[in-house]
């Protein structure tokens, strides 16, 4: 997380309610929190995202930590919203498909953001075929940053029970990675156009 | 067909690219996909979402926790909050009454008796601070307990409030009543249960975010609750069926990780997110109880 201003100001700022500490730390995690809730296929991710800060804005008060520590806070908080969110609805989550929520994505070049586009459906495609454990695993080890034992104090697991999830997650997103080279053709690589 | 030396490859790929490292030379073209595959997530969460109606007042007004001049908005739901308290005590002592009536019957005579005296001494005091007495007996009363007053302000002759100065502080020399003014809001005159209520019709949900916040009552889960029911109000036009289930005011039943967040909370204590609400809770990194439990050292 990168705020351009000492964590330590920006922290006590927004315990105080300072709305430019909010905005500075919503600046700074919202992409990331966003992006993994859209990665699960969240139908509202932007909602569930607001409803994450908005808890994370009113329980600071009583945070102490670091970045890190506030990081794997507001993720943990966006991973339980989200499993909320799953039960609300009793059904496994699908992938959104509004198209504006995919291609959502800087850029000024036409032909960019339609690799772009291309890259990040096949990521949402990818996503979706993960069983949301290991899912939940690589995405917030990936977008969260965290480690392995932050994500497992995230989700309540162990430390081997997520190395165990990330280690088949891996597999299955190899193979699904195959599959994917070989319906592109021989050579072309499903994300060549992100490697920019 | 993945063999184990690709999960360990895959691994060690992915291990390097979350550290900024470049991937191992010796690995395949399959953990190079994974490592590109990890890049390509993060490239996919680049922007912030669209924030909720509820979420940018937040980052517009911030919490503001310095209110000593209550803003207007927040005045009707303050003078709602005394109806409710003065109609909460009706109806105590609606509850009460039939039992020691009951009480009193089946007392026996001496018991009665007693009873009955208290009563009517209670009762001539209290007609005796009113002024309501014949005038003989009247001079009599205030030359007996009239020295408790002075000014118009009731001073109290026995510090624990247990003697005969009974008369209370609404009793003035102008007999006047005392007026309500609804603009003022004691900071304890907000419930957590009339919070949890919700935004009053006329009130700015930031400002209901404030009160609780102020008097402590914040709790992110019931915030989330009520800021979802209004972006679905705004969406789907009012309706009062969306308001989010409560019990005397509470958010939603609790799932079973939130017991367990409960459970973990208290036993590192620490943080405090949003008071009734488990979703958030739990305990969360050394200092921090707010939701993972334990230190989150780097791996």
């Amino acid at each position: 997380m990168r705020t351009g201003l000492p964590f330590d100001d920006v922290l006590a700022a927004a315990q105080a309610g300072a709305a430019w500490a909010f905005e500075v730390l919503y600046r700074a995690l919202s992409p990331s929190v966003t992006g993994y809730l859209r990665l699960h296929g969240a139908a509202e991710a932007d909602d569930l995202a607001s409803e994450t800060f908005i808890g994370v804005f009113t329980g600071l008060s009583g945070f102490s930590g670091d970045e890190d520590a506030l990081r794997a806070w507001v993720f943990t908080i966006a991973h339980r919203r989200l499993i909320d969110d799953w039960r609300r609805r009793s059904r496994r989550p699908q992938v959104s498909d509004d198209p504006g929520d995919l291609t959502e994505l800087p850029g000024g070049d036409v032909e960019d953001d339609a690799l772009v586009g291309v890259g990040t459906e096949t990521v949402h495609r990818l996503c979706a075929v993960l069983p949301d454990d290991q899912r939940s695993v690589l995405l917030l080890r990936i977008l969260a940053d965290l480690t392995v034992e932050q994500v497992a104090e995230a989700m309540g697991r162990s430390v081997g029970s997520v190395k165990a999830l990330q280690r088949r997650g891996l597999r299955a997103l190899r193979t699904g990675l195959e599959n994917s080279s070989e319906r592109v053709g021989a050579g072309a690589h499903p994300y060549e156009p992100l490697r920019r | 067909m993945t063999t184990a030396a690709d999960d360990t490859a895959d691994e060690a790929a992915f291990e390097a690219f979350l550290a900024g490292r470049p991937v191992p030379e010796e690995a395949d073209g399959g953990s190079h996909a994974v490592a590109a595959f990890a890049g390509a997530v993060r490239a996919t969460a680049t922007l912030p979402g669209r924030p909720s109606a509820a979420l940018a007042d937040l980052l517009a007004a911030g919490l503001l926790t310095d209110q000593s001049s209550p803003s207007i908005r927040t005045a009707p739901s303050a003078g709602r909050s005394l109806r409710r308290s003065r109609v909460r005590r009706r109806r105590r002592f609606a509850m009460l009454f039939p039992a020691l009536l009951a009480k009193f019957l089946s007392a026996g005579a001496v018991a009665q008796a007693a009873s009955g005296a208290g009563i009517c001494l209670v009762a001539f005091t209290g007609a005796g601070v009113a002024g309501v007495l014949p005038a003989p007996v009247q001079d009599t009363f205030s030359s007996v307990v009239g020295t408790g007053t002075a000014g118009g302000t009731t001073v109290p002759a026995d510090p624990t409030g247990t003697g005969t100065a009974t008369v209370t502080d609404t009793v003035t020399e102008t007999g006047d009543p005392v007026l309500e003014t609804p603009v003022v809001v004691a900071p304890t005159d907000l419930t957590l249960e009339d919070w949890a209520k919700g935004p009053a019709p006329e009130q700015a949900f930031g400002d209901w975010v404030s009160d609780g916040a102020r008097h402590g009552y914040a709790d992110g889960k019931t915030i989330s609750e009520w800021a979802h029911a209004r972006n679905e109000d705004r969406h789907g036009g009012a309706d009062d069926s969306t308001a989010p289930a409560t019990a005397s005011g509470a958010p939603e039943a609790q799932d079973d990780d939130s017991a367990k967040e409960s459970g973990s909370r208290s036993g590192s204590g620490g943080h405090r997110d949003g008071g009734t609400s488990g979703s958030d809770g739990g305990s969360h990194g050394g200092s921090h109880g707010g939701d993972n439990g334990g230190s989150h050292g780097r791996g």
